[in-house]
């Protein structure tokens, strides 16, 4: 997939860890590693609401498009 | 799942376990009966209790015997034809070759049964578990589907072959007699039926992953 969650680059950048935002938007720590090694399918906007609040950034500052990745061979729709 | 399903589920969880263990009792004793008790008695033994499926009259897609009325004429009732009679042929026999070759589609048939018993009650049992939809419980459908589509096709190819060997053995009898060739639409029909549901968990196992990876 061409999306990339750039969760561990915010997650550097807030000087935080991946247990810490863990407990304050309450999912799993296994959830959130799924999430940060790109292995995720889909986001669901209530976790994207809360990692924004969390990490005050923008959705935008969590995901990023790489054109030229290679297709993971999932079909989009 | 609700406490209904929940328990509907184990009901036939218990019901082919039940199924399974009798199974398990039954096989092996018509394996020692069948292929074992022959090569333990003497010669002159006679094996009974071998059979084989027949047909009445001289085809065997569509057997027809023209009988003859004993009635007075001119009742209206003319042309008598016993139309797809069927029956089974039950002989005695020395040979213990004939006997295998009856004892043996039983034990074949039994232990095929016991397998998709086997592989029914395993997707029960992941659906007592919650989680039904996986790719192993997909392969297991799609087993029971090739198993019953193979058992409603070839099952009665190999059951024509075999009574046309014991009836060419026999000779004439009084009645014209014929090895059956008769497909079983329900079991071709639910071999589909399993073979569509395995398409279906294959698909179900892709949306539990999609919902499993979506945060």
């Amino acid at each position: 997939m061409a999306i990339y969650v750039n969760l561990d680059l915010m997650l550097v950048k807030r000087k935080m860890s991946l247990t810490e935002l863990s407990q304050r938007i309450g999912i799993t720590l296994a959830n959130l590693s799924i999430l940060k090694t790109n292995k995720a399918k889909a986001v669901r906007f209530s976790t994207l609401d809360a990692l924004c609040r969390e990490l005050d950034c923008q959705p935008g500052d969590l995901l990023e498009y790489r054109g030229s990745a290679e297709p993971a061979g999932d079909n989009p729709a | 799942m609700n406490k209904s399903k929940l328990i509907s589920a184990r009901i036939v969880k218990i019901y082919l376990d039940i199924c399974l263990v009798l199974g398990a009792i039954a096989l092996p004793l018509l394996l020692i009966w069948g292929l074992i008790s022959p090569l333990v008695m003497s010669e002159e033994s006679v094996f009974v209790d071998a059979m084989i499926p027949v047909t009445v009259g001289k085809s065997s897609v569509l057997p027809v015997l023209p009988l003859e009325a004993s009635g007075e004429d001119g009742n209206g009732i003319t042309n008598l034809n016993l139309v797809k009679a069927r029956g089974e042929l039950r002989f005695d026999t020395t040979s213990w070759w004939l006997h295998i070759t009856t004892v043996l589609p039983l034990l074949v048939g039994g232990l095929l049964v016991m397998w998709v018993i086997f592989l029914v009650r395993q997707v029960v049992a992941s659906v007592l578990q919650g989680d039904p939809f996986t790719a192993r419980n997909a392969g297991r459908l799609r087993l029971v589907g090739l198993i019953l589509l193979i058992a409603g096709t070839v099952g009665p190819l190999l059951e024509y072959l075999h009574a046309d060997m014991v009836l060419a053995q026999v000779g004439s009898s009084t009645i014209p007699l014929s090895p059956p060739l008769t497909f079983s639409p329900e079991v071709i029909l639910a071999g589909l039926i399993m073979l569509a549901l395995s398409t279906v968990f294959g698909h179900g196992k892709e949306l539990e992953d999609d919902k499993s990876l979506t945060i």
